[in-house]
């Protein structure tokens, strides 16, 4: 017995041995993010473990330096135009896959997976000449349609695994009722799939919120750069690392807080098509 | 129930997405193939064709060190990945105090974007000011600050920061993954006799063999072609020390103007993508 409580309480210690690092790892880049978003430019270097400054006149200055309103415009444009559209394309891919059996699917199936291996950067510069001849370059839409593009095959896939679920004999009742299809799935389906769905939205916000590569190629005028890349670039020798880190902070927030907001239904979300 | 509506029916639900596909990787792809054999113009576009005039880079030895680096950072990068994250999601597997707190906060470099992850580490290991150069320097570990970005340590920094980017996603999978062993299985095998390392590579490794294999491949596709995160950091310097595949795409394209030795090293990387994906095809056929 004393040999067995002693065994456990190695375990126990090396598990939080592991956690510990993890959490470390996790936690002092973004706590030296914001302790250094507050701290004067003259101090900046010295003061990191205890906040000993609270100076939010950075984050003043950010906007003043930088086209902030701008960035965190566009940023929000691509990512709720790349999540919400992704859920609507993919609820409706998906509904198909799960409710009818027709030529083509395990084609479309494979194409699915096959866009989740194909690097962005291959695609990226025939869609670059590709814009520019059909003259749709330097445009929100097109940017979108890329980031949608990239960003449905995973959905599309949770979703017809949580649709899989549900059974047809609910829609056959509306159907009978007198609903069309289509409205059937939108009165009865989906209102059910909302974890499903809040899953999909989170996972494509943050596809749309973390876009660097397709604004960089496919925009050029200054009203499109998202905040990614506009503070990015601020990146060289004579950073501002104050400034810098209190946009850092403004362009964490709001994937950390979608997650915090739909991480219920995102743990539930993820793992639902691997418990079967 | 499936005669109900009109046959045409399903085909209307996934054209939304089929004509996304086909725009964004369909023709990309096409255009991709026929550039590699072609001169062409950035701007301009279609001069002439050239055969294999744009594959000379493969009798390059700058080209060969682009490939020697893009194996260190593919290799180190996903077994790197792979030991972190199945350290963490073994600690957090079974019940102990706080865990459900400590899954929600071990994902949060998933969550940040590349650009932030790129700020955040490039502020953490400035060789001036940073925090690690200062805690190095303060604790006597070192005398003179570390160039983290410097030639020598700019590729193991890369992919450290790529490690940290990567590894949350496999924590989710193998956490998940973990789940569908049944309770039993564990204890029939503790009951035999089975240490803790033997239960894992006799009974878990075999058991997760289809999870493990998929996300290797899945890992190792992405990372041979990872373009942020390396570019926001180095800009694949510095002096080409890591200069991935993916920034030379970029480089050939937007630095040379020349578009079809850009297309044709694209080429060259989606040979490596075809093999992991027909891989990855097979593996998933074997367990349905």
């Amino acid at each position: 017995m004393k040999y067995r409580t002693k065994k456990k309480l190695k375990d126990y210690l090396l598990r939080y041995l592991i956690i510990a690092v993890a959490l470390l790892l996790t936690l002092v880049p973004l706590y030296v993010t914001v302790v250094t978003s507050l701290t004067p430019a003259d101090k900046v270097g010295s003061a990191f473990i205890l906040p000993r400054y609270f100076e939010w006149r950075n984050y003043v200055k950010l906007f003043e330096v930088l086209p902030m309103a701008s960035y965190i415009k566009s940023s929000l444009i691509y990512a709720f135009g790349c999540s919400i559209l992704s859920v609507v394309i993919a609820s409706l891919s998906s509904y198909a896959l799960s409710r009818y059996r027709f030529r083509g699917k395990p084609v479309f199936m494979t194409a699915l997976l096959a866009v989740q291996i194909i690097p962005q950067i291959v695609i990226a510069i025939p869609l670059f000449k590709m814009a520019l001849s059909l003259g749709i370059y330097d445009q929100f839409g097109t940017v979108i349609v890329a980031l949608v593009a990239s960003a449905i095959p995973y959905p599309i896939l949770l979703l017809k695994g949580f649709f899989d679920t549900i059974p047809v004999t609910l829609e056959e009742a509306a159907v009978v009722d007198g609903c069309t299809r289509l409205k059937a799935f939108v009165r009865i389906i989906l209102p059910l799939s909302k974890p499903a769905l809040m899953t999909a939205f989170a996972l494509t916000f943050f596809v749309g919120w973390d876009l660097y590569l397709y604004p960089m190629i496919l925009t050029t005028s200054s009203s499109k750069v998202p905040l990614t890349l506009g503070l990015s670039r601020m990146i060289d020798f004579y950073t501002p690392w104050e400034i810098l880190m209190a946009g850092t902070v403004i362009g964490i927030l709001p994937p950390i807080l979608v997650y915090l907001l739909t991480q219920k239904y995102l743990i539930g979300g993820l793992t639902a098509g691997s418990d079967k | 129930m499936r005669n109900i509506g009109k046959k045409s029916l399903p085909y209307r639900y996934i054209l939304p997405a089929v004509i996304f596909l086909t725009i964004i990787f369909g023709i990309p792809l096409v255009n991709m193939i026929w550039y590699a054999f072609a001169d062409v113009d950035i701007m301009s576009g279609f001069k002439e064709w050239v055969g294999l005039k744009n594959f000379s880079f493969l009798i390059d030895p700058e080209f060969r060190k682009t490939l020697l680096r893009t194996l260190i950072w593919v290799i180190f990068g996903v077994a790197g990945i792979f030991i972190y994250g199945m350290s963490v999601a073994l600690a957090l597997n079974k019940p102990i105090p706080g865990r459900n707190l400590f899954r929600i906060l071990v994902i949060i470099p998933w969550l940040i974007p590349h650009a932030f992850a790129g700020t955040i580490w490039t502020w953490m290991l400035n060789s001036n000011t940073g925090l690690v150069n200062a805690v190095l320097m303060k604790t006597g570990l070192v005398s003179q600050p570390v160039s983290f970005l410097g030639e020598e340590l700019a590729m193991a920094t890369v992919i450290f920061i790529r490690i940290w980017k990567g590894a949350p996603f496999l924590i989710m999978s193998l956490l998940s993954a973990f789940q569908t062993i049944p309770v039993e299985v564990e204890e029939a095998a503790t009951i035999d006799g089975a240490g803790k390392i033997q239960y894992f590579r006799k009974v878990m490794v075999p058991l997760l063999k289809p999870v493990l294999v998929s996300s290797g491949i899945i890992l190792t596709a992405w990372t041979i072609t990872i373009f942020d995160i390396v570019y926001i950091i180095t800009k694949g310097g510095p002096s080409h020390a890591t200069e991935i595949l993916s920034i030379s795409i970029y480089n050939k394209a937007f630095i040379d103007n020349d578009l079809g030795a850009s297309a044709a090293i694209s080429l060259f990387a989606m040979v490596f993508i075809i093999v992991l994906g027909y891989l990855q095809m097979r593996s998933q056929n074997k367990v349905e």
